[in-house]
Order: structure tokens, then C-alpha cells, then sequence
């Protein structure tokens, strides 16, 4: 080869170093970002495993597929790790905690505990550590509906106090719950996420260093993590990594791979609403009522009766509109390199103003004033139609959400019972399918939110045994109470007994149990510090136990059990965007007035049942001690004021034909008038010529 | 904006009627003494008094005048105020206040205008009055006239138009989100317009009243 040729050589692959170096540099990866190329970049990739090491299916024990180090060649994984999907668990404590949403929910229906878990800050819901609830324990507890990272990528630290004992031993094992990309951005339809076979099966094993090999199809995993025997386990960690995939064995489909171990992953930029679904879903459930006619000698009456919740049918009932129009989840739900998703807020702090805050349902629709493009100041993003709200006062807008009156299902009188698929795990199919109806979370049910706007809300009523401190309530976990008071909660025994969905909890098991609770607390040192009481809360009220201290002086005949309601004690609720109803659904449509302003309207009088398992047993069976409040107690506005207001609308129409009537005789007076003085007028210039 | 202009509009109307009143006293002397501003109190309080020499129908007549000149203090009350004052929008109970006193309003206002259209016709003394304006003979013009009185009575009559259907037809589902801000703006400044119409009416009403006594 010539010199000159050598050197051109040379100064082209120095080119390209540079080059590609560049692309990665200011914390992206060299598949971060985009080069201008709207067409979707095919991924046939090398596929590494956890070590880091790449992937050979043909080995005889292979090691399961590592998202982060096989994605994480191309594209910045710490940066996709702080998008809203991974940063719950507050690694950073400077990320934000975003608008109020959906709670994980720790249940269960032995302690009757329902608790709103959340580490962002919401109110109404209980950090973690508030609950002394561990990351590997929440991994438990919520893994199945879960794209990984977050709280599955919190190594255990051994030597720390705070440790816990079980994910000291089992995590190593287990392995680390890595982000999941594929969870999103697979457009395989082989992406298994809830059979038997699938990766939520995995995670029921916590087999979390296996979810996305099995996830994706690439193989199948035999053997249980929460199975092996730690003590079976070498002490070394090097050879324990070697013997955890022996006792849990990846078998890789050969087909998947080509002849040089590359794997063909059908990745899009975004996701399809079915990827979506598996974890933002929700479910109508239809009151089945049974009506039994009563006679007595003075009438004869019928009455309805609740009998149970069912599911709607998913043939008979609509998606969200916008969906049904052709558009899906991410045409709106969008995110750059660092996985920040909008949620639908005027976002303008996330800087390129317009492009952003336009992806909400006033921007798309109306435009953004504020915005710097014009085009987003015209609004209209994706052909949306500009709404015209005739006869709708513009104060609607300013106490009103957008969703209020086109979100969630249609109001009635009682709120329909809803199940999500992250509360009530729904998509898992086969041998682990649950079926979970607690906690009744109600919906729609109309809030005033953070913004001071009303809008449609998810709520439910948070239940669970706990600790007061004065005015600060700690919940409990519910192995600890099932420790103290497993005979008064009759833990032991199967009952078959429900109260609408609940297992029946009697005022005297409450006492008994908070008199466990109670006996082993700590007392406090010193005589001004406020003594820490056992309590139970449900139904948006407290139960604890009078004056004393079991530990101490009393004796369990002079407690009696309190109930009261506590401004502290309120319903959990987190706003709900979708399914938009088409326009002609919306509340208000065509005049329509009295679809809230009437003296029995849903959005201001339908009633919020305070769902509890407290309950008595009669001579008819079980009686729920549940009580109901109107919506429009949770929307800051006087009931009395709403009442008479809307009762005003019964006027309302006589009120507008009798102005109208006014206003014609007056303009009727004024022209006859001017009538008049125009005739004075042309009789006083006929006048004047005829002198 | 609004609250700016309302106040120092009211303010100028207000304090142009106080000049025009010691600028024109009705009488040849005013009596500034503590008796004789009793007695005046007590005249002015006697104007809303129905007077025994009136037919029924002139009873009538005052008493639905009266009673539109109380729902427009109510309505002025309620729509000013909250906004003046408060810096807040109408709402609440003021609200309802204010919604129920303008039907009863319309329907007097309509009484009324049927009732003193004939009276406040335009007459040769009002053509004097601007053939005198227009030739410059223009002692004691401002002083002696009832044009003031009918010329705002017909631009309250006018007025009541627009600050009633602006706000009736935002109820029907006709106009939209921008329709409906500019019938609210509309609605306000041409309340606005009204209440100092109304001041000045008032006011040339209660002078008049003065003279004729």
C-alpha cells in the first residue's frame, strides 16, 4: 500500500474516533439523541450479561441478558435511570416529585391494611422508611407492574445497621432489578409481561436478575430464587455468581440468535398503548343490584340492593377518544434522552417553551400564549379542534380541570368502583392471576387538586393499624401487627365472612387488638413527652383507646374504644386524565347546566362511601359501619352555598325568558320613540319650508 | 384596568355633581347652617316618600321606581364592590345576591321606562335649550333645564340593553369561549356606563324635585 494511502487511511479512522467520541460526549450515549433520520434504527445487537461479559447462548450454563450493560453500551443508562419511571425511590434527592399520582398500595386483607405508599412526597401517602418498608421488601410486594431500576437497583449494603437482614442474604441471589427497556420499548408482541411464562412469574420468584431475558423471550429460566438455599451458596462472590445460574438454569431460544450471537430486538422510539396498558390500566367494575320487593300491610315497596361488584365488559365499553382517533399514549406522553415524561401539566420549567407545554390538553387544543413558536401558540398539535364552549362562563375555566367534565367515566350518583393494574395487579394470567377487589378506589370523584382546580379524582380510603404521635400518625407493617395481634384478628382462622369485600372487623377485635399494639410500645422517657398511641384507622376515621396506658396503671375493663373523625385522616386521591370521553359526552355540552348545577348532580351530591371493615354482626349478618360523604365536601366549597346555588337553576330558565321579555318591551318603548321624534322631527323641517 | 377606571370615573362623575350643585343652587340662598342642612336631609328623605296628592297609578309609578332604583344600589353593590374593593371576582353568595336582584331589576326597569317614557319625552323646551346652546346664550344653562334628567333617562334605558342581554345570552350555547369574555367585558363597562348615567339621573331627578318644591 502507498504511504499516501496509509496516511488517508489514518486520518479517516482518527476522523471517525473523534466523531464518534464526540456523540457520546455531554452524557449521552452514541444512541442517545438523534442524527435527523426519522426511520427507526434496526437493533440486531450483541446481548452482554451482568458481569458485563458477552452473551454465548450456547454455553452450558449461560447467564441471563443485562439490560444495563447491553443497552447501556449505546445509550446513557444513568440518565434514562432519573426519568419519572425509575426515580420513585429518590436516589437523587434533588429530582422532583411531580404532581400527585397513583400510590403503590400495601395490602392486606388479614390486618385489613390498605396503605398509600409513595416516596415522592405525596400527601396522604407513607415513604418507605416511614413504614420501615425495605427496598427489597417493596420489590416483593410490587415487582410484577414494574419496568425495573429504582428501588430493584438499591445495592444492599451489608455493613449498614439499617440493613435488612433478608436482602442481605437473598439479594445476591436474586440479583439487581435492572431497568427493563425492553418493557416499553419492545414492540415484539412476544413481550410477556404477565403469563405464567412471563416476566411478572419471574418476580414472583425473585428471580430479578432473569425478568428480562424471560420478559423478552429470548429464553427460559428454570428454578426459584427465593428457593435456593443460601447457606447452599459459596461464600465467595465470584463463585457464587458461577453457581446462582447453575441452580437457576437460562435455556436461550438458538433461533433468536444469529451466527455471530447477535439478537434482532424490534425496538421502537415509542412505545404502542399495548406496552403501556400493562401497568396503566384500569377497570370499571358494575354494581350488580338486586331488588326485593317488601311488603307491609300500609304499601308495598321495592327496594335495590348491592349484591356484588363485577367486571364490565371490555367489548361493550369505549377507549379514550383521543386513542379511537388513531393517536397513542407517547403522541403526547413524550420524553427526551433523560425519560422525563410529560404528564400532561403546562411543564414550561421544562424549558423549549411552547413545544412542551403544548403536550397538555389546553396547549394541544388552545394553544399556549405564553409560548415563544407560533405554532404552539396557535395550539392544534396533531389536528387537535380548537373547542369552542358555547354558553360555558369563562369561570368554568378558571375553577375547572379540563378533565372535569370530559375525563373518567360519567358521574353517578355513587362513584364507580375501579381497579388499577398496578393496586390491584390485573394482566396476570394463568396460575398466578389474582383477583384483588380491595381497596375500592372510587372514581370519578370530583376534587380540588394542587392546582385549586376541580378535577376527576381516583380515591380510595387508606386503612391501617399505627402509631400516634400526637398529631402524626406512623402506619404499621402488617407482619408486625399480625405478630401482636394475630388472636384478636382471628389471623388464624378461615373465615369466609366478607362485608363488602372486607373481612368483617368488629369494634371489639379493634380494641383488642390496639390493646396489643398499645402494651408493646415504648414508653416514653421523661413526663412531658406525649405518649405514643396504638391506633386503627379506616373509613376516614380514627379508633383508639381512652385515657391510660395498658403497659402501665389500667386494666383492659376501663379502656373503651373511640372513634372520631381527624383532619390528619383523609381519603387518598390522585387525578385522573383519561378516558376522554368524545365532546358531545362531556359535561355541560349543548347548555346543559344541569348536569352539575341541579340539586341532586353527581359532581357536587354524589356520595363517596368511607369504605371501611368495620362492621357488626346482627340478626341479618353482618352490618358495615361505612357513612358517605357529598363530593362536594372535598372541593373547598360551602355545601349549603352549592345547594342554594344550584337550586337557583330551577329559575334559571324563567329568569332568561322573563329579561328577554324586559329587554323587548323596552326596545320596543325606545323605538316607538324614535319613531316619534323622528316624526316631530320631519313635521318641524316640513314646517319650516312650507313658512 | 377595570377597577381603575371604575373608580376614578365614578369618583369624577361624583365630584363633577358636587360642583355643578354649589355651582347651580336650586334656590336663590343656601342655608349651610345645621338647620338648614337637617331640613334638607329631611327633604331628600322625603323624595322616597309616596306622596298623598299622587293617583294610583302615579303610587304605582314611584314605587316601581323605587324599587328599581333599590335593585340597581343592590346590583351595583354586588357587582362593584367585591371587584373595588376586594380585588375579587363576583362569586359566592354575592353572586347569587346579584343574580337574583337583576331579573326583579329588568322587570321594574321596564315598568319604569313605560311608565315616564311619555314624561320624559323630548319637548320644545329642550330645543330651546339647545337653540340657546347653539347661539351661544348661554346664561343659567346649566342651571334650568330638564334635559339632563330625560336625556339620562334615555340613555339608561338604552344602556339596560346591552348589560342585559350580554349577560342572558352567555347563557344560551351561542357564543364561545371569546364571545363569552367579550360579553362579559361588554356586560361590565356598559354597567359601568349605567351607573354613572344612573348618578347623574338621580342626582338632575332629585334637583328637579328640589325646584318644583
Amino acid at each position: 500500500m502507498e504511504p499516501r494511502a496509509n496516511i488517508l487511511i489514518g486520518l479517516a479512522v482518527v476522523v471517525m474516533l473523534v466523531g464518534s467520541a464526540k456523540a457520546a460526549t455531554a452524557g449521552k450515549g452514541i444512541g442517545d439523541g438523534n442524527d435527523g433520520n426519522r426511520s427507526e434504527p434496526v437493533h440486531v445487537i450483541t446481548l452482554y450479561d451482568d458481569l458485563g461479559n458477552e452473551l454465548k447462548p450456547g454455553e452450558e450454563f449461560p447467564r441471563p441478558v443485562s439490560m444495563k450493560n447491553t443497552c447501556g453500551k449505546c445509550h446513557n443508562y444513568a440518565t434514562i435511570s432519573g426519568g419519572w419511571h425509575f426515580n420513585s425511590c429518590r436516589v437523587k434527592p434533588e429530582e422532583k416529585d411531580g404532581r400527585i399520582g397513583e400510590p403503590w398500595v400495601l395490602r392486606d386483607s388479614g390486618t385489613r391494611t390498605m396503605i398509600p405508599i409513595s416516596n415522592r412526597g405525596w400527601e396522604g401517602a407513607f415513604r418507605p422508611s416511614q413504614i420501615n418498608l425495605s427496598s427489597w421488601q417493596w420489590l416483593k410486594l410490587f415487582g410484577t407492574h414494574y419496568p425495573g431500576g429504582n428501588y430493584g437497583e438499591i445495592q444492599v449494603d451489608p455493613d449498614s445497621e439499617t440493613a435488612d437482614p433478608e436482602a442481605i442474604i437473598r439479594q445476591p441471589i436474586s440479583g439487581l432489578y435492572e431497568i427493563n427497556c425492553l418493557v416499553c420499548h419492545s414492540a415484539d408482541g412476544r413481550q410477556d409481561q404477565g403469563s405464567p411464562d412471563g416476566a411478572a412469574m419471574q418476580v414472583a420468584r425473585q428471580n430479578y436478575r432473569w425478568v428480562a431475558t424471560v420478559g423478552a423471550g429470548l429464553g427460559t429460566v428454570k428454578g426459584t430464587a427465593s428457593a435456593v438455599d443460601e447457606f447452599s451458596m459459596p461464600i465467595e462472590p465470584d463463585q457464587a455468581a458461577l453457581k446462582i445460574v447453575e441452580k437457576i438454569k437460562t435455556t436461550y431460544d438458538s433461533g433468536k440468535f444469529d451466527t455471530e450471537n447477535k439478537v434482532f430486538f424490534d425496538i421502537v422510539r415509542q412505545p404502542s398503548a399495548q406496552r403501556c396498558y400493562f401497568c396503566h390500566s384500569t377497570q370499571t367494575q358494575i354494581r350488580k343490584i338486586e331488588q326485593v320487593q317488601i311488603e307491609s300491610e300500609s304499601e308495598k315497596k321495592i327496594e335495590e340492593h348491592e349484591v356484588e361488584l363485577t367486571e364490565e365488559l371490555d367489548w361493550v365499553s369505549d377507549e379514550d377518544v383521543h386513542l379511537a382517533s388513531g393517536l397513542t399514549c407517547t403522541d403526547c406522553h413524550r420524553n427526551g434522552d433523560d425519560h422525563m415524561i410529560t404528564r400532561g401539566d403546562i411543564e414550561h420549567e421544562e424549558g423549549s417553551m411552547g413545544a412542551i407545554s403544548t403536550l397538555s390538553c389546553r396547549g394541544c387544543h388552545l394553544g399556549d400564549e405564553t409560548a415563544d413558536a407560533e405554532a404552539a401558540q396557535k395550539g392544534g398539535r396533531l389536528g387537535a379542534p380548537h373547542p369552542k364552549h358555547p354558553g360555558i362562563p369563562t369561570i368554568h375555566f378558571e375553577e375547572l380541570s379540563c378533565t372535569a367534565c370530559h375525563s373518567g367515566p360519567m358521574p353517578t350518583k355513587e362513584p364507580t368502583i375501579m381497579r388499577t393494574a398496578r393496586i390491584h395487579k390485573l394482566g396476570l394470567h394463568g396460575k398466578h392471576a389474582i383477583n384483588l377487589p380491595l381497596p375500592h378506589v372510587m372514581s370519578p370523584v370530583f376534587v380540588r387538586g394542587q392546582d385549586h382546580k376541580i378535577a376527576p379524582h381516583k380515591m380510595f380510603w387508606p386503612a391501617f393499624w399505627g402509631i400516634r404521635n400526637e398529631e402524626e400518625f406512623t402506619p404499621m407493617l402488617p407482619e408486625d401487627v399480625a405478630f401482636l395481634a394475630e388472636e384478636p384478628l382471628q389471623l388464624t382462622i378461615q373465615s369466609e365472612d366478607r362485608i363488602n369485600d372486607w373481612r368483617p372487623l368488629t369494634t371489639e377485635q379493634i380494641k383488642q387488638t390496639l390493646l396489643a399494639i398499645q402494651a408493646d410500645l415504648p414508653q416514653p422517657e421523661g413526663e412531658d413527652v406525649a405518649v405514643p398511641l396504638a391506633v386503627y384507622v379506616a373509613g376516614g376515621k380514627i379508633y383508639q383507646l381512652s385515657e391510660g396506658n395498658p403497659a402501665t396503671e389500667n386494666t383492659e375493663a376501663e379502656f373503651e374504644l373511640v372513634a372520631a373523625e381527624h383532619e390528619a385522616i383523609k381519603p387518598y386521591s390522585w387525578p385522573i386524565a383519561h378516558n376522554v370521553r368524545p365532546a358531545t359526552q362531556s359535561l355541560g355540552v349543548g347548555g346543559e347546566c344541569g348536569d352539575c348545577h341541579s340539586t341532586d348532580s353527581p359532581f357536587f351530591f354524589g356520595q363517596v362511601a368511607m369504605d371501611t371493615p368495620v362492621a357488626e354482626q346482627g340478626e341479618e349478618g353482618w352490618a358495615q359501619q361505612t357513612e358517605t360523604r357529598n363530593m362536594v365536601s372535598f372541593q373547598d366549597i360551602d355545601e349549603t352555598y352549592i345547594g342554594w346555588f344550584n337550586w337557583s337553576f330551577v329559575f334559571r330558565p324563567m329568569m332568561k325568558e322573563t329579561v328577554l321579555l324586559c329587554c323587548a318591551v323596552i326596545a320596543a318603548v325606545l323605538l316607538l320613540y324614535s319613531l316619534r321624534a323622528l316624526r316631530c322631527l320631519a313635521k318641524a323641517v316640513s314646517d319650516e319650508c312650507q313658512s | 384596568m377595570f377597577a381603575i377606571i371604575s373608580i376614578w370615573s365614578i369618583v369624577i362623575v361624583l365630584g363633577l355633581v358636587v360642583v355643578h350643585w354649589f355651582a347651580c343652587p336650586v334656590g336663590d340662598k343656601r342655608d349651610l347652617s345645621f338647620g338648614g342642612l337637617v331640613r334638607f336631609k329631611v327633604h331628600v328623605l322625603t323624595m322616597f316618600f309616596l306622596g298623598q296628592k299622587l293617583s294610583l297609578v302615579g303610587k304605582l309609578k314611584k314605587l316601581v321606581y323605587m324599587v328599581t332604583l333599590l335593585c340597581f344600589l343592590i346590583l351595583f353593590l354586588t357587582g362593584f364592590v367585591p371587584r373595588l374593593i376586594c380585588g375579587v371576582p363576583l362569586s359566592g353568595y354575592t353572586l347569587m345576591i346579584h343574580a337574583t336582584f337583576a331579573p326583579v331589576f329588568a322587570v321594574c326597569a321596564m315598568i319604569a321606562i313605560v311608565g315616564y317614557a311619555q314624561q320624559c319625552r323630548f319637548t320644545r323646551e329642550e330645543l330651546d335649550w339647545v337653540v340657546r346652546l347653539t347661539t351661544c346664550k348661554w346664561k343659567g344653562l346649566l342651571c334650568n333645564s330638564a334635559l339632563g334628567g330625560k336625556l339620562t333617562f334615555w340613555l339608561g334605558a338604552i344602556l339596560i340593553l346591552p348589560v342585559a342581554l350580554s349577560m342572558i345570552s352567555s347563557m344560551y350555547p351561542i357564543f364561545g369561549t371569546h364571545g363569552q369574555e367579550i360579553l362579559f367585558e361588554l356586560h361590565r363597562y356598559c354597567a359601568l356606563v349605567l351607573v354613572l348615567v344612573a348618578i347623574c339621573h338621580v342626582y338632575l331627578v332629585m334637583r328637579a324635585k328640589f325646584k318644583v318644591d
